[in-house]
């Protein structure tokens, strides 16, 4: 048997995620029966960044004199760790091959639990995730320092708009790991007032890591389908929030059967305007990613439009809406019977342009 | 000097017009309940009367009793308990698979919004957490101060029995001042600082298991409140219903039935002499037919 013995030093803080590996060199045989091997082997880091192995082995054989004259070395990289083997090409040679070298790197991983929490609502404890951020191997020589920082990710959380998106926060956000020492180091991440995903970056010794996602989302909401017995219209889609019928299922239920008792007592169609976004969380509507919808962020709130369309065709009444536009074949809709369905079905009105009904 | 006039009444005119509207709490309702007995059906019938008084200034939009069957209450019939029209099915079958309440007909006052459509001026109904809720339909149905709202009306196989209710006022919701807007927690603490609570005569399920000497308990207990809320009107008349009921209650402890039976008898002639007299319709019902009741499981 014979091993090849190379020394290759890992520079700090590089953490080798993939694997392209690759050139292969011929060996040179001697005539004391050991063949010399050079090989050089690419592989590739966080950060488009590689990392070229060269070095020079030597492989001593079995049989003395009978050296085998046509070899290749091959270099896998691993997760931590270089592989080469020697492989030969002479018939009645066998292939060797041999541990070369483990890397020593800053082997960070990061990670979230719970990976979804809700979005900071009015008046609530503000909703956290625990980041833990965890050395697998000891640090080498300099130590690791990890640094992390929350980027939302863009049209995420029903939002289909831009600009200087608000964003959770991460205390503490630097993270400082002494040569020899592994183990677990935490953060909290804090959400803010909107949903959506939120990717959690890092940076090992300046150089991009894996990181991780938190969804900052009011689970379980489901989308207000249009009805077709004509109970009631979707209104209030937007190009930038072009899905703004999302509630908890109990809402949806009492929106539809206000809706049905409406169009049973009145004959209109009521048209339901803003709910809450697919993940709730604050409802910018004029996409400012500020308020004006301070309610409509848990799947809990209907806005009712102040015209109902009539059902019977060629209907001449003519509706005034809140908005000061005039809105043909509707009529205006009276609200306190809104509020009574509302109150019915344990719902209490807030006071809006539109009107709102708040359900538990 | 008519200039000075003029300019003064704009002055006056800016700064009224400059008020935010902010409505203040109901005061001094009165909610009056009057109870009738068929003995054919054995329905009761409730029937109730608000009045709001000139001194407040809101209208009144609803108002609510509780209804809700305690835990070891006896499950009572509802057949032949018919609804009038302004009962708003759907919600109410939505909140009866959702909380205990006692089996009740309801109807309201009777009138419609437009002739042309179902809608009653007042719509009813049974609401969440086990009330029987009526609620205005429309801005001129609304109780406004001076006036009296007539025709809500229970019927039920439920034993007359203390209940409370509450009053909850129209509020312009879109006059109320801009931090109200989509403010929710504010509107709630508002909405309950208007809320007028009232105490009545409402439908109550016999116990699940009967006792003659608890029952009377019972119509003592209903007494005693009845006085503290002023539906027996002296004391010497409460003496007196006291001294027949003890005895009925000994009479029965000893298992001395007849004699017993004949005391409540007695306290029922006493009860029904003194109709309208000493005592208040609502403590008539609760004497009167919570005793005639005992006597029936003599």
């Amino acid at each position: 048997m014979a091993y090849i013995l190379i020394s290759v030093p890992a520079a700090q803080g590089d953490t080798i995620v993939t694997v392209g590996c690759g050139n292969s060199y011929y060996n040179y045989p001697k005539h004391d029966g050991t063949s010399s091997m050079e090989f050089s082997t690419t592989c590739t880091y966080p950060g488009s960044s590689t990392w070229t192995f060269s070095g020079l082995g030597t492989m001593r054989h079995s049989a003395i004199g009978s050296p085998c004259n046509y070899t290749e070395t091959f270099c896998t990289c691993g997760a931590d760790y270089i592989l080469c083997t020697c492989r030969n090409r002479d018939n009645g040679c066998a292939d060797v091959s041999g541990w070369v070298k483990t890397i020593v790197a800053c082997d960070v991983a990061i990670s979230a639990s719970p990976s979804t929490i809700l979005p900071q609502m009015n008046g609530n404890q503000p909703p956290t995730s625990r980041i833990s951020v965890v050395l697998n191997k000891a640090a080498p020589a300099g130590g690791c320092a990890v640094k992390l920082r929350t980027a939302p990710v863009a049209g995420s959380g029903g939002h289909s708009h831009y600009g200087s998106r608000p964003k959770g926060s991460l205390t503490p956000d630097t993270f400082s790991f002494p040569a020899g020492a592994a183990g677990t180091q935490y953060a909290d991440y804090t959400s803010g007032a909107f949903s959506g995903t939120e990717k959690i970056l890092a940076e090992v010794n300046d150089k991009a890591v894996n990181g991780t996602t938190v969804n900052v989302q009011v689970p379980g909401l489901i989308a207000l389908t249009a009805n077709d017995q004509g109970y009631w219209s979707l209104t209030g889609q937007t190009s930038t929030h072009p899905n703004n019928h999302y509630g908890t299922p109990a809402t949806l239920a009492r929106a539809g059967m206000m809706a049905y008792d409406y169009y049973k007592k009145t004959g209109a169609t009521l048209g339901i305007n803003d709910m809450s976004l697919e993940w709730g969380g604050l409802f910018d509507w004029k996409a400012t990613w500020a308020s004006p919808h301070s309610l409509h962020r848990k799947g809990t709130s209907v806005d009712i439009d102040t015209c109902a369309k009539v059902a019977a065709s060629g209907s001449t009444a003519i509706c005034l809406n809140n908005n000061g536009v005039t809105v043909n074949g509707s009529i205006k809709v009276n609200k306190i019977f809104i509020e009574k369905i509302c109150n019915f079905y344990n719902g209490k009105i807030a006071p809006e342009a539109s009107i709102h009904c708040e359900f538990p | 000097m008519k200039k000075f006039l003029l300019a003064a009444l704009m002055v006056i005119a800016s700064a009224s017009s400059a008020i935010a509207y902010m409505p203040t709490p109901l005061k001094d309702v009165t909610v009056s309940a009057n109870m009738s007995f068929d003995t054919v059906t054995g329905i009761y019938t409730y029937n109730y009367e608000i009045y709001n008084p000139p001194v407040n200034t809101n209208q009144i939009r609803h108002f609510e009793i509780d209804i809700s069957k305690g835990q070891g209450d006896a499950d009572l019939r509802s057949d032949g308990l018919v609804n009038g029209q302004c009962y708003d099915e759907d919600p109410s079958n939505y909140n009866l698979a959702r909380f205990q309440m006692v089996p009740v007909g309801m109807d309201g006052p009777y009138g419609f919004v437009l002739p042309s459509t179902s809608m009653t001026i007042w719509g009813c109904g049974l609401g969440p957490n086990g009330k029987a809720t009526w609620a205005s339909n429309a801005e001129s149905a609304l109780l406004s101060p001076g006036n009296s709202l007539t025709g809500p009306s229970i019927k039920s196989y439920g034993l007359p029995g203390i209940r409370e209710g509450i009053i909850i006022p129209y509020i312009d919701y879109d006059s109320l001042p801009p931090e109200y807007e989509e403010n929710i927690e504010l509107t709630d603490t508002l909405r309950s600082s208007l809320v007028y609570k009232f105490t009545t005569v409402g439908p109550v399920a016999p116990p699940a298991v009967f006792s003659a000497v608890g029952f009377i308990d019972r119509i003592i207990a209903l007494k005693h409140k009845a006085f503290l809320l002023g539906w027996i009107k002296n004391s010497g008349l409460v003496t007196s219903l006291d001294a027949k009921l003890d005895n009925a209650k000994k009479k029965l402890a000893a298992n001395d039935i007849k004699t017993a039976k004949n005391l409540l008898a007695a306290f029922i002639s006493e009860v029904e002499a003194q109709n309208e007299k000493g005592l208040a319709p609502e403590a008539y019902a609760l004497l009167k037919y919570n005793a005639e009741y005992l006597l029936s499981r003599l």
